[in-house]
C-alpha cells in the first residue's frame, strides 16, 4: 500500500510547530505540559463557533486549518476523509459538564456541553468547519491512538473508500484528570495536537514523506522512555522529522503499559520516485 | 472519497452474542423484539429525581449480580462486554493474536462519574482503573488474554458499527486472520442527564413510536453485543461491506435532507456489490425523533425510491443502547436472516403522513430475500450503514 504524507502541522504548549520535548509546567505542584493557546491570536478569521468549543475540538481545528492551507487547500475537499486519534477524547469538558450537574443537579447540566462529551466532536466540528464530508472516524488506543489513526487512513485509502484523510491526533487535560493521574503514580504527560494530510500516492499534491508503515500490536510489556505526548505520542515525532526536512528514513517504536506496541516508518519523498 | 469505492469480499460473522435489558443472549433479544413491547421502566439504580424522563431500559439486577461473581471487581463496562463475548463464544478460548475492535460511546465513564462525584465534594476517593473511553478495550483485552491489537472506536451512537468496519478493514487487508467485535455502554446519571436536558427523550408516559405523527423522542438503553470476524469458515451470517459518511451540518442535530446517511449507504452498498433492489429490509436507526426519523427517511427515499424495503427500529423496545445500539442491531439482523422473519416495530400511534409511504410491520412477516442493511446516525454529524447476508 503506497500512502504518502502531503502536509502536517503541530502544536504543543510551546506553541505552533512540532518539538521533540514538551514545554513542562506545573498545576498544584503537578508537572505537566498544557496548551494554553489563544486560538484567535493565531487565526483571527477563525469561525465564531470556535469560541463556544472545548480546547480539544479547538485545537484539532487550528491544525487543520494549518494543513490544510499548507496543502493549498482553502477548504478540504469534498469527500475528504477525517480520521481522529485520542487518548483521552473529551475528557476536560467532561469534567466541566459534570462538575455543574453534580453541583447544580439537572439544572446544571449544559446541552451544548453535552454535545461536546463525545470524544469524536473534533470530527463533526472539523467536518462543519472545512466541509469534509468523508469518511469520518476516530479511534482510541491510548499513547498509539495517532498510531491507530494512521492505519485507519491508510486502510481506508488501500479499500478505495478515500482518496485522502485528515488525521487529527492529540489531546487536551482537564486540571482534574492532571490530579488523577499524579493520585495514580503515571507519569507527567504532554498536550499537542499533531495534523497530517495523508493521500494515495497519485495524489496531485507534492508529498513531503512517504508513509511506509504504521501498525498497532498487543504485544508490548511495559513502557518506554519517549515522551508521553498522549495520542499524538510517535506522530509528534514523525512531525518533527518532517519539519526537519524528512531527510533520511523515519522509524519508531512505541511501546505502552497498556500493552499496545505501535510502529511508524516513513520516508523522504525522493525514495518513493526512486522506485 | 471516491463515490463507489470497489466491492471488497463478504466475510463470515461466525459468532454472535448480546445482552440487554432483554436478557441475556441473542435468542432473548428477538424474543423481545418479536413481542414488540418496551423493556424500559423507571429507574432506580442511579438518581433520576430531576430528571424529565427517568425511565431506561437497563439490564436486570440479577444479572448484574452475575456478571459481578464472575468477572469481581472490574468495571461496568467491561463485565457488561466480557459477558456478551461470553455468550458468543462460550467456552472456546479466542486465538491469543485475535484483535479487538471495541465500540464505545461512554467507555469508563460510569467509574469515572463516581470518582468525579467524590472530587467535586470534596472527598478523597481511591482513582478507579477505568476512567475513559479508551479504558474499556484493554480491560477486555486482558481479561480474554488478548495479545492482538487492541483499538476502541468512539463515535457515539455509530461506535460499534465503525468497530465492525474497522475489523473488516483488518481481515481483508490480512492484517489479522479473525478479529473480536464488541459494541457496549453502560448507563448512568451523567449520560442520562444529557439527553434529558437535550429535550431528546420520549416522556415517560408515552413510549417512543417511530415514524409516527406524534413521535417525540427514544428512552435510552444499556447493552452490549459481540461479533467474531472470520475471513471464511462456518458463518451464522455475512459482512458484506460498509459504508460511513460525515452530514458536516450540525454537531446535535441531523443533516436534514439525508444526503449524509444516503452516502453512507451508497457506499455500503457499493462495497457489498449489492444493488438496492436486493435489500429485503432495513434496520433503521429510528430514535422516534422528529428529526432523525425525517432523515433517515429521505436518506431511504435517495437510494431506494417510493419502494424502499420494509423498515424496522429496535429502539423502543431495546432503549437506545448508544455505542452498543450499531452492533446489538446487526445481532438481530443476524437473528432476521437466520429466521427469515421479519420483527414488528412497535410504533402504536398514529403514522406521520409524511412518512406514510415507507412500510413498517406491526406484525410478524417473511423475510423475502437475503440481504439486509442497518443504519445508524449520532451526534457530530456521523453516519454509518452495514450491508449483512444470509451465509
Amino acid at each position: 500500500m503506497s500512502t504518502v504524507i502531503t502536509a502536517w502541522a503541530a502544536l504543543t504548549a510551546a506553541g505552533e510547530g512540532a518539538a521533540l520535548a514538551p514545554l513542562w509546567s506545573t498545576l498544584d505542584g503537578i508537572t505537566t505540559s498544557r496548551a494554553v493557546i489563544a486560538v484567535r491570536a493565531l487565526w483571527p478569521s477563525a469561525p465564531d463557533r470556535i469560541g463556544r468549543m472545548d480546547r480539544l475540538s479547538a485545537h484539532a481545528l487550528l491544525v487543520a486549518r494549518r494543513a490544510l492551507t499548507r496543502a493549498n487547500l482553502d477548504a478540504a475537499p469534498h469527500d475528504l476523509a477525517v480520521v481522529i486519534g485520542t487518548a483521552l477524547g473529551c475528557a476536560e469538558v467532561n469534567e466541566r459538564y459534570h462538575r455543574a450537574l453534580v453541583e447544580r443537579g439537572s439544572e446544571g447540566a449544559s446541552p451544548i456541553l453535552f454535545a461536546q462529551t463525545i470524544p469524536s466532536a473534533p470530527a463533526g466540528e472539523v467536518a462543519i468547519a472545512f466541509g469534509a464530508r468523508g469518511h469520518a472516524a476516530t479511534v482510541m488506543a491510548g499513547r498509539a491512538s495517532g498510531v491507530a489513526a494512521l492505519v485507519e487512513a491508510r486502510r481506508a485509502i488501500a479499500l478505495g473508500r478515500a482518496d485522502a484523510v485528515l488525521v487529527i491526533a492529540g489531546d487536551t487535560l482537564g486540571a482534574d484528570r492532571v490530579r488523577l493521574r499524579h493520585s495514580r503514580g503515571e507519569r507527567p504527560c504532554a498536550e499537542a495536537m499533531v495534523a497530517l494530510l495523508v493521500e494515495r500516492a497519485n495524489s496531485p499534491r507534492s508529498a513531503i514523506a512517504t508513509l511506509d508503515e504504521a501498525r498497532v500490536y498487543g504485544d508490548s510489556a511495559g513502557d518506554d522512555a519517549h515522551p508521553d505526548w498522549l495520542g499524538a505520542s510517535g506522530v509528534m515525532e514523525l512531525a518533527a522529522w518532517l519539519d526537519a526536512g524528512a531527510r533520511g528514513p523515519f522509524a519508531h517504536e512505541l511501546r505502552c503499559a497498556s500493552g499496545r506496541r505501535a510502529v511508524l516508518r516513513a520516508g523522504p519523498p525522493s525514495i518513493a520516485r526512486e522506485a | 472519497m471516491p463515490q463507489s469505492p470497489p466491492a471488497q469480499p463478504a466475510l463470515s460473522i461466525s459468532r454472535v452474542g448480546a445482552v440487554c435489558a432483554a436478557g441475556l443472549g441473542a435468542d432473548a433479544l428477538w424474543r423481545a423484539v418479536l413481542a414488540a413491547e418496551p423493556l424500559a421502566a423507571p429507574v432506580t439504580r442511579y438518581d433520576t429525581h430531576d430528571f424529565a424522563v427517568r425511565s431506561a431500559a437497563l439490564v436486570d439486577a440479577a444479572l448484574w449480580a452475575s456478571f459481578e461473581a464472575r468477572w469481581p471487581g472490574l468495571d461496568a463496562s467491561v463485565q457488561l462486554a466480557l459477558a456478551a463475548v461470553d455468550d458468543a463464544v462460550g467456552g472456546d478460548a479466542l486465538a491469543p493474536d485475535t484483535a479487538l475492535f471495541l465500540g464505545t460511546s461512554l467507555g469508563g465513564v460510569g467509574a469515572w462519574e463516581q470518582w468525579h462525584r467524590a472530587l467535586v465534594r470534596g472527598e478523597i476517593t481511591a482513582a478507579p482503573a477505568c476512567v475513559g473511553h479508551g479504558d474499556t478495550a484493554p480491560a477486555v483485552a486482558r481479561a480474554l488474554g488478548l495479545r492482538g491489537a487492541v483499538v476502541t472506536a468512539s463515535t457515539a451512537c455509530t461506535s460499534s458499527a465503525m468497530a465492525l468496519m474497522q475489523a473488516a478493514d483488518a481481515v481483508r487487508l490480512g492484517e489479522v486472520s479473525s478479529a473480536l467485535v464488541v459494541g457496549v455502554d453502560v448507563l448512568g446519571r451523567f449520560v442520562h442527564a444529557g439527553f434529558d436536558r437535550l429535550s431528546a427523550l420520549a416522556p415517560d408516559a408515552q413510549a417512543p413510536a417511530p415514524f409516527a405523527v406524534d413521535r417525540a423522542g427514544m428512552w435510552l438503553g444499556e447493552a452490549a453485543a459481540a461479533v467474531l470476524l472470520t475471513r471464511d469458515g462456518p458463518a451464522l451470517a455475512r459482512y458484506l461491506g460498509g459504508g460511513a459518511s460525515g452530514d458536516g451540518v450540525h454537531m446535535t442535530a441531523p443533516d436534514r435532507t439525508g444526503a449524509g446517511l444516503a452516502r453512507a449507504v451508497t457506499r455500503a452498498l457499493a462495497e457489498a456489490d449489492v444493488c438496492p433492489d436486493a435489500v429485503a429490509w432495513v434496520s433503521a436507526h429510528a430514535t422516534s425523533t422528529r428529526f432523525n426519523d425525517a432523515m433517515e427517511a429521505a436518506a431511504l427515499r435517495a437510494v431506494f425510491g417510493e419502494r424502499a424495503p420494509p423498515v424496522h427500529g429496535a429502539k423502543p423496545v431495546t432503549g437506545h443502547t448508544l455505542g452498543a445500539s450499531a452492533l446489538l442491531e446487526v445481532a438481530l439482523c443476524v437473528e432476521v436472516l437466520r429466521r427469515r422473519t421479519r420483527p414488528p416495530t412497535h410504533t402504536p400511534r398514529e403514522r406521520d403522513p409524511s412518512l406514510a409511504w415507507l412500510t413498517v410491520d406491526t406484525a410478524p412477516a417473511a423475510l423475502d430475500g437475503a440481504c439486509v442493511l442497518s443504519l445508524n446516525a449520532a451526534m457530530a454529524g456521523h453516519n454509518t450503514a452495514l450491508v449483512l447476508g444470509a451465509p
